[in-house]
């Protein structure tokens, strides 16, 4: 019990770290994946939301210290998030494809992105502290590279799992 | 089963809330104090891979431009050289005179080296800033000059916690300082970022010459930042008979991709 526990705190600082300081340094736009949300999307349809949402909190939490944003900000929206996309698995997307995943992963990446942008927007309406919200063409082309790559990350990681697991792999029933 | 779901979203909206009391009411501070000052070091390892990773690929994409800047570099360096030998002259001269004048010797500026760990926002990468592995605990405070190895303004912090500091990169669109051109006239004006690539120096009388190629340094007017300190060259002059003022757009002198080591000014 412990040692899991343990486990998966090593991992969720393992994630924020690789996010905050890998990722966040590459070059050629890679810098604009969010592995996080990535990553929590494939927890909650491989495993179930009473565990992403702890891993949602273990982030959202260490996010939050790591930002000079309003402490809450990532929690909440990450929180939100996730709820968004349970609800849209349970619902809409009830097989574990590809295409689910990719499609979940579209989603959540569109609600994260428009929770963050515009709850960053009131934030600088009340404190007008830095800089505010810039509609520009290199706004649009980071969102839009933040899109393709957290969908070419899902692509990535469903195979990965399809071949080390055999949690991905279509079932057939067989007529006797 | 939708009871069961709603508990749920009731727990973890709980917590959630919780947290963030225990933020306001800064019960959480030591423990993100401690979570920031133990991962550190980390953070600034990745970080230095990453850099590492950034720098391989700006030297591969770069190259074809490398021989042109070599030579361009060798007739810079010629200049500069001329320059030092005159600047150490001058130099000498200064210091018999303040021995002269039995002016005290100037201490030299107090700083605090400091590792980058993150680059940008994870909420918006494009934004122009970097996060620094020093905070309120080391003196920091929102206002002092971030300089590069070579004593180069890159920015100014934002934002300090107890172990970590946000600084806006003079690109950024949200970092403003006043500077001052060294010409004749001693130009003065407000830098702000643009685009997060390029610096533009705003305010320029219209009657002020300026040329392209001229230094643009801070002007010292502000708190926290010390006069002097280099920013950028004048890369174009925007000039139109119905404004005002003209602007000049500023080359900042740091490669920002390549930073990993920066130092904050104190006062």
């Amino acid at each position: 019990m412990y040692s899991k526990i343990f486990l998966n705190i090593i991992l969720i600082l393992s994630l924020v770290i690789i996010q905050l300081s890998f990722i966040a340094g590459l070059p050629a736009g890679l810098n604009y994946l969010n592995l996080i949300l990535v990553i929590l999307i494939f927890i909650l349809g491989l495993v179930n939301l009473n565990f992403a949402a702890w891993w949602t909190v273990g982030i959202g939490l260490l996010l939050d210290i790591f930002s000079f944003a309003p402490f809450g900000i990532y929690l909440f929206c990450l929180c939100l998030t996730i709820i968004i996309a349970d609800f849209a698995l349970t619902v809409f997307f009830t097989n574990r494809s590809l295409y689910s995943f990719l499609a979940l992963v579209g989603l959540t990446t569109a609600v994260y992105e428009i929770l963050l942008t515009a709850i960053g927007y009131l934030v600088w309406l009340i404190s007008r502290e830095g800089a505010g919200l810039i509609l520009n063409q290199s706004f649009w082309l980071s969102k839009l590279s933040q899109m393709t790559l957290n969908l070419i990350a899902a692509l990535i990681i469903f195979y990965f799992i399809s071949f080390v697991s055999k949690r991905l792999r279509p079932v057939f029933l067989a007529r006797h | 089963m939708q009871k069961t779901g709603t508990k749920k979203l009731a727990i973890f909206m709980a917590v959630i809330g919780l947290l963030i009391f225990l933020h306001i009411t800064r019960v959480l501070i030591p423990v993100e104090s401690f979570i920031t000052g133990i991962l550190r070091p980390l953070l600034s390892g990745f970080y230095s891979v990453s850099s590492s990773v950034r720098a391989t690929y700006n030297e591969q994409t770069s190259k074809e431009d490398l021989f042109a800047r070599i030579k361009q570099l060798e007739s810079h360096a010629n200049q500069l050289t001329v320059e030092n030998a005159k600047l150490k002259m001058l130099e000498q001269e200064n210091q018999i005179l303040r021995q002269y004048l039995k002016f005290s010797a100037k201490s030299k500026q107090n700083y605090v080296l400091c590792n980058i760990i993150s680059r940008g926002r994870i909420d918006n990468p494009v934004m122009q800033g970097i996060i620094i592995d020093r905070g309120a605990k080391d003196g920091l405070f929102p206002g002092l000059a971030v300089v590069s190895g070579q004593g180069i303004i890159i920015g100014k912090i934002i934002a300090v916690k107890n172990n970590i500091a946000e600084v806006y990169l003079i690109t950024n669109q949200a970092c403003k300082l006043a500077a001052v051109m060294q010409n004749q006239n001693k130009t003065s004006g407000i830098i702000q970022g643009e685009l997060g690539l390029t610096v533009r120096m705003e305010f320029i009388p219209q009657t002020e010459k300026i040329k392209i190629g001229g230094l643009v340094v801070t002007s010292g007017l502000e708190r926290g930042i010390p006069r002097g300190l280099v920013i950028g060259k004048v890369n174009q002059i925007i000039k139109e008979s119905n404004e005002l003022w003209q602007s000049a757009i500023i080359e900042p002198l740091v490669d920002f991709d390549e930073l990993t080591i920066v130092s904050v000014l104190l006062p």
